[in-house]
């Protein structure tokens, strides 16, 4: 028991040592609303626009080839992202995953795809806001 | 029959060193971006990925449990192992299930402290100098599966809900390992309770300096990728398990 309250003092004297010293020294001022809040997403905006300007051609295979591109960014960036905010993360997430959905159907519904890829688009504009 | 009871009896895994930290540190490490690698470009989805290293795992096992006495080589391999498929473990649940990190944090103390509980009721020893028959073998890689499990979880957690980015996660792990060494060294902490704790805590560093060398330039980290990452520390790994197995470092009779 005595072992076991040591562990805890010696856990929990360094875990209050960096709360501290996170809370003086690295208080991070509360990032801006909007698109700030996951950092710089132009990239990611930039494979998207091209991804829908194939779409828009009607070659929808292409499409789907492009949107790879933004899967692999977006699963790298989402490290880095998730902990910078959970819950705009996740509406980017969701609106991601709704429109590479519509593209890899087996016949992927060219209006569905316009939707979905806007709403994509949209999110990571405002990635505050609910898709 | 007779003569098993006269020969002395190895420990069938390592005493624990300067070495054996360093090594597992970087096993963790690798075990992080190698199953970031293996989930975003193996083009398998998560959960098959995880299947298909868990069974690979097992192979490992299989081939650790044959050996009667401590070999870098399918130790390390089986550690290596561990630590891809707990990550990919961890990930699948929290992505893919939506189980809440807090969750996981806690069913997998539950499951570790079970273990230990179960380990120290059927051989009224936790030590890790006596592994010499395969059920002590089997708490032992039981409760190995279970820290780096906890330790994943844990780490996203601390990671996640407060916010940190990795370096700050990697430092503040950093710190609870430093003070539990100075406890150990210096005010007496048991040694094979605090070996449990830091084997736990060990994960998080290491998970965090992976995506620290692995993550793009633009997030903070140094660019290396996952690939190159991986496979430097793989190197690293197998030129010290080389060295281990030529100087039979790490090797000890076991005492009872």
């Amino acid at each position: 028991m005595k072992q076991f309250l040591l562990a805890l003092m010696l856990i929990v004297a360094p875990v209050a040592a960096f709360t501290g010293f996170e809370m003086k020294f690295a208080a991070t001022p509360a990032v801006a609303a909007g698109a700030a809040s996951l950092g710089d997403l132009s990239k990611l905006k930039a494979i998207i626009a091209d991804v829908q300007a194939i779409a828009e051609k009607g070659d929808l295979v292409a499409a789907e080839k492009r949107i790879r591109d933004f899967e692999n960014d977006w699963d790298v960036a989402s490290k880095t992202m998730k902990p910078l905010n959970k819950d705009d993360w996740g509406h980017v997430d969701d609106a991601a995953d709704a429109a590479m959905k519509d593209l890899r159907q087996s016949a992927p519904d060219p209006t569905k795809v316009k939707v979905t890829l806007a709403a994509l688009l949209a999110s990571l504009e405002d990635p505050s806001k609910a898709p | 029959m007779s003569h098993a009871a006269t020969l002395p009896q190895y420990n069938r895994v390592p005493q624990v060193t300067f070495d054996f930290w360093l090594i597992k540190l970087m096993a963790v490490t690798m075990g992080e971006t190698a199953a970031d690698y293996l989930g975003v470009n193996l083009g398998l989805g998560l959960t098959k990925t995880s299947l298909l290293m868990a069974g690979i795992l097992l192979v490992a096992l299989w081939f650790q449990f044959r050996q009667k006495k401590y070999v870098p080589w399918s130790y390390w391999l089986a550690v290596v192992l561990i630590s891809i498929v707990g990550t990919l473990v961890t990930d699948n649940l929290v992505d893919n299930f939506g189980v809440p990190m807090w969750t996981t944090t806690i069913i997998f103390t539950a499951l570790l402290a079970a273990t230990f509980a179960l380990w120290y009721n059927s051989e009224k020893t936790l030590s890790i100098h006596s592994i010499f028959t395969n059920r002590r073998e089997s708490f032992y890689w039981l409760a190995i599966l279970f820290t780096f499990a906890l330790g994943t979880a844990a780490g996203d957690l601390v990671a996640e809900y407060f916010g940190l980015g990795y370096m700050a996660t990697g430092v503040l792990f950093g710190m609870i390992i430093a003070s539990l060494s100075l406890g150990y060294f210096f005010i007496g902490l048991d040694a094979i309770l605090g070996f449990w704790l830091v084997y736990i805590l060990t994960r998080p560093l290491g998970a965090s300096f992976g995506d620290f060398l692995s993550q793009p330039l633009e997030y903070g980290g140094l660019g290396l990728g996952t690939i190159i990452t991986s496979v430097i520390f793989l190197g690293a790994i197998a030129a010290i398990v080389a060295y281990m197995s030529i100087t039979h470092e790490g090797e000890e009779l076991a005492t009872s």
